[in-house]
């Protein structure tokens, strides 16, 4: 039996538990996951992950409760494991009060299944290593089914099923505690060889240029270039603090309170959408909304759509538009601009050239002052040309500074970036972003 | 179903140099009340096993939460497969190693369990404390958010060699609280913290004063929101306890793990600029500097008796008087760098591999009250309850911020400010240590959300430290 139907089957029984006036969605997560860690161009460690939690959450007179377990994928104890915490999660409603912000999307009907195409795990592990042989690789491989599901006795009835690789890497230079390295991911559904053997030519000739004396530079304000890589990892830290949501923005906590007021806006040239084509996220959440196929976050660079969770609908009267709960975006794209590649270094002419950022936080909350530190191939440019590698720095500067007053303009290629979060699960999210372009950026230590 | 695991593992593991199984049941319960609406309780319970098989020289593991006989095979056949067909590229070689095989049982230290407060109790405890955070505000100010958290684990771990059996019981409370005040233009927010995290049962609430924290954190919001900005400065530095957990944390603990310093980490969480060559000779900080390893610490978040590689933890000195010992490596790290280390080898759960994590990391107890440290300094900040944190790959250039700031002039301490920050550099900073508080200052914190690891693991930590003092540090304020 496949994951869909034995979920399904599943439901069946559990919906046939209910008494009168209870409902009970049930929210499903798994995979069967092959992990390789890799070090030195050697194998770390090595295995598989097969796990699959089920949330049920019972509801009754406006009471609800809500419980996780793990399944086995063994169907009879399965059964038996959804007809206890059915059973434990009914006499909890009576204790609790009722729930004002309770509500469930309205019932429709999906089904998304994409199948593997790409190698196994170690065979896509070979392919790195030889195509690497003589580098010091380190890193970790990721393969292998992952599905989604939501059903309800109301009738929601949602799978989303994919198959998915995330090859994420460096290649290092200089001996014991270098930071000088060359980051590379490659990450999708469909496995391309030669994309492989295209990063590692990038590879070779990056490491060529990391091996060249590092220059220290002083604090101070610099003209920056910041590869996609790092523009997605700021997006991250915006999306992932609350910046887009509705709660947050009510509740005068957004770290782009300034923007939402109308006080501060970003460049023009900042587009951005939670796009639900992009990534592998499934469309629908743990409450049966769905998501629309974009919606628009940034409009050349003036606040558009908040992301609104089924809670934050109600508390806040407004109308949900299939965010989750935390209400951040699964799938950020950001519209690219007018820097081709081939000019990047040209435009930046004069500066530091960003390969990642990384640790990013906030210094101030209210003016959305971000700091973080460059990492891996990060390099010092002079009239349009790479002179060296430079030791990592800390930049701490306004948002409203990077992607407004400072912004010249972005990169004419959005790349996908998949997320390798793999926290608990592997991750289905993802961001699309080109590179940017920023004029003077403050880098403190 | 533990009970009769040990023998099923006993009689199913394939021939090979060396098996274990690692068995986990965890369930929770995290229950919210914001702005005065109860979240939907969520309980959780979480139960598999990862079983790891060493053969060819190399070790392949599978997880899986099926434990049947079937599952334990394919399980025992998957980390086989891998072991045998990875066993050639391993980066060590499995068969020089001599896997420990524990015996015997371990629990936290309850003396009220979970239970025993009715689930009506805990929601009235949360809506009460949610009722009181958010009074009638000043002129010009509202409270614009305002919850109150507690989440509880009972972990039960259980490692099985062919020989042997380990088990240990975990209870563990991790409560919260925040208030957020607003101008209309700003916020500023005030938070008990994830630090109080204990091991134990309801009796770390009374312990660490939950339920009176609603007055202290309204007082402190509406204090930090009218008051003016952190100034921009080089001087003196007081931390107290719930900032020095992080900033051992970063600074101290990340960079003496052993599997960053062989460059398990440099794709993810990073390396160290710590070497091997440092143990026994580098100064790491002045000599009021002490940090051992201590799961013995009774309620502190990460106290065991055997990591998840069965190696039993003792107390060890990782720097004494200021001088680099040990780092934080478990004992396949320490096969593979030669190095001395401790029993840290940790897994978040039983679907993930075991890696070197901190554990209980806490600095040692000096000689001086909090009065006699403010008394020491002419101009300077002190500073309590972590807002942000970043630090490089090398756990070098840090840059840390908190909730509260005060200005210490001539001795005393006088004027709130708010956004205060601070930057450095980690050797520069720890042999700036110029102050170490006594026994009564001494505080244990803890977090559940130390993040590392390929695939990523969050794990728990404990951190007890004293107020400490820090010269010449450069401070400065928002905006």
């Amino acid at each position: 039996m496949d994951h869909q139907a034995a979920f399904r089957t599943l439901a069946a029984d559990a919906f046939a538990m209910l008494q009168s006036g209870e409902q009970l969605t049930l929210y499903l997560r798994g995979e069967e996951s092959s992990f390789i860690r890799f070090n030195q161009g050697k194998v770390r460690q090595a295995g598989e992950v097969r796990q699959t939690v089920l949330t049920l959450r019972l509801i009754r007179d406006r009471r609800q409760a809500a419980m996780e377990i793990g399944l086995s994928g063994d169907l009879a104890n399965d059964r038996d494991a959804v007809a206890q915490a059915v059973a434990s999660l009914r006499p909890v409603l009576p204790a609790l009060p009722e729930d004002p912000q309770l509500e469930l999307g309205p019932a429709a009907v999906l089904t998304e299944r994409r199948p593997a195409r790409h190698p196994s795990a170690e065979a896509i592990l070979t392919e790195l290593l030889e195509a690497g042989a003589g580098l010091d690789l380190v890193g970790i491989l990721a393969t292998g089914p992952m599905w989604t599901g939501m059903c309800s006795s109301v009738g929601h009835d949602y799978w989303s099923e994919n198959s998915a690789f995330n090859l994420d890497w460096c290649a290092y230079c200089g001996g014991e505690g270098s930071s000088l390295a060359v980051k590379c991911n490659l990450a999708g559904e469909v496995w391309d060889p030669e994309a492989l053997r295209e990063k590692i030519r990038f590879v070779r000739t990056q490491l060529a240029l990391l091996a060249r004396p590092a220059r220290v530079v002083p604090p101070g304000s610099y003209r920056t270039w910041f590869e996609p890589a790092a523009v997605g990892e700021l997006l991250w830290l915006l999306n992932g603090l609350e910046g887009f949501s509705v709660r947050a923005t009510r509740t005068a906590t957004s770290p782009l309170l300034q923007l939402h007021q109308g006080c501060r806006t970003f460049s023009p040239k900042v587009s951005l959408w939670d796009d639900a084509s992009a990534g592998v996220a499934p469309r629908f959440d743990e409450e049966g909304f769905l998501r629309p196929d974009s919606l628009l976050l940034l409009d050349q660079g003036r606040p558009a759509e908040l992301l609104v969770s089924s809670r934050s609908a109600r508390e806040f009267g407004v109308a949900a538009n299939g965010a989750a709960v935390d209400e951040c975006a699964p799938s950020l794209l950001l519209a690219g601009g007018g820097v081709a590649s081939k000019d990047i270094l040209l435009r930046l002419n004069t500066g530091i050239l960003v390969s990642n950022l990384w640790y990013l936080n906030l210094s101030d909350r209210n003016s959305a002052r971000v700091t973080g530190m460059t990492r891996f191939a990060s390099f010092w440019v002079e009239n349009g040309e790479i002179v060296c590698p430079i030791a990592a720095m800390r930049l701490d500067d306004s948002a409203y500074n990077l992607l407004g007053d400072a912004l010249e303009d972005l990169g004419e290629g959005p790349e996908v970036q998949l997320s390798t979060d793999t926290y608990f699960r592997r991750s289905n999210q993802g961001v699309t972003a080109p590179g940017a372009l920023v004029s003077a950026v403050t880098y403190t230590l | 179903m533990y009970a009769d695991l040990p023998s099923r593992f006993r009689a199913l593991v394939p021939a090979c140099d060396f098996a274990s199984l690692r068995w986990v049941r965890e369930r929770s319960q995290t229950l919210t009340v914001r702005r005065d609406v109860l979240l939907p309780p969520r309980d959780s319970v979480d139960v598999g096993v990862m079983v790891t098989v060493h053969a060819g020289g190399g070790v392949g593991y599978a997880a899986t939460a099926d434990l049947s006989d079937a599952g334990l095979r394919a399980a025992l056949h998957t980390a086989h497969a891998w072991a045998e067909s990875m066993g050639s590229r391993f980066i060590f070689d499995s068969r020089g190693l001599n896997p420990a095989r524990p015996d015997g049982t371990w629990e936290s230290p309850v003396q009220r369990p979970w239970h025993e407060l009715a689930l009506a109790d805990r929601i009235g405890l949360l809506r009460d404390l949610s009722s009181r955070l958010h009074p009638a505000a000043p002129a010009g100010l509202s409270f614009v958010d305002w919850s109150a958290t507690l989440m509880q684990v009972d972990t039960e771990v259980a490692y099985i060699t062919p020989e042997s059996t380990a088990y240990q019981h975990f209870s563990m409370i991790s409560p919260d609280a925040t208030t957020v005040v607003s101008n209309g233009t700003e916020s500023q927010a005030r938070s008990f913290g994830r630090g109080p995290s204990r091991q134990g049962g309801v009796e770390v609430l009374d312990e660490i004063g939950f339920s009176n924290a609603a007055e202290w954190l309204v007082a402190d919001a509406v204090a930090l929101i009218e008051a003016p900005d952190c100034p921009s400065a080089r001087c003196d530095l007081i931390l107290a306890p719930d900032q020095m957990m992080l900033q051992i944390h970063e600074s101290i603990g990340h960079p003496l793990e052993l599997d960053r310093i062989l460059g398990d980490e440099r794709n993810y969480a990073g390396t160290s600029f710590v070497t091997r060559g440092m143990f026994g000779n580098y100064r790491y900080g002045s000599e009021l500097l002490n940090i051992t390893f201590d799961p013995g610490v009774p309620g502190e978040f990460a106290s065991y008796r055997w990591d998840d590689q069965g190696t039993t933890a003792e107390k060890a000195w990782l720097i004494r008087d200021g001088v680099l010992q040990a780092p934080l490596g478990g004992a396949l790290s320490q096969a593979r760098s030669g190095l001395p280390g401790v029993a840290n080898t940790r897994a978040s759960s039983w679907n993930r591999p075991p890696i070197d994590r901190m554990a209980n990391l806490n600095l040692e107890p000096g000689s001086v009250s909090l009065t006699q440290m403010i008394g020491a300094v002419e101009r300077g900040v002190f500073m309590r309850t972590n807002r942000s944190w970043s630090i490089d790959d090398r756990r070098d250039k840090f840059q840390f911020g908190c909730e509260w700031g005060q200005l210490i002039e001539n001795g005393q301490l006088t004027s709130v400010v708010k956004n205060p920050n601070y930057r450095g550099r980690s050797p520069d900073f720890w042999r700036s240590l110029a102050g170490v508080g006594d026994r009564s200052t001494w505080e244990v914190h803890g977090t559940p959300y130390c993040g590392k690891g390929e695939p990523n693991q969050l794990i728990r930590v404990g951190h007890a430290s004293p107020a400490c003092r820090f010269v010449d540090v450069d401070v400065f304020g928002g905006g």
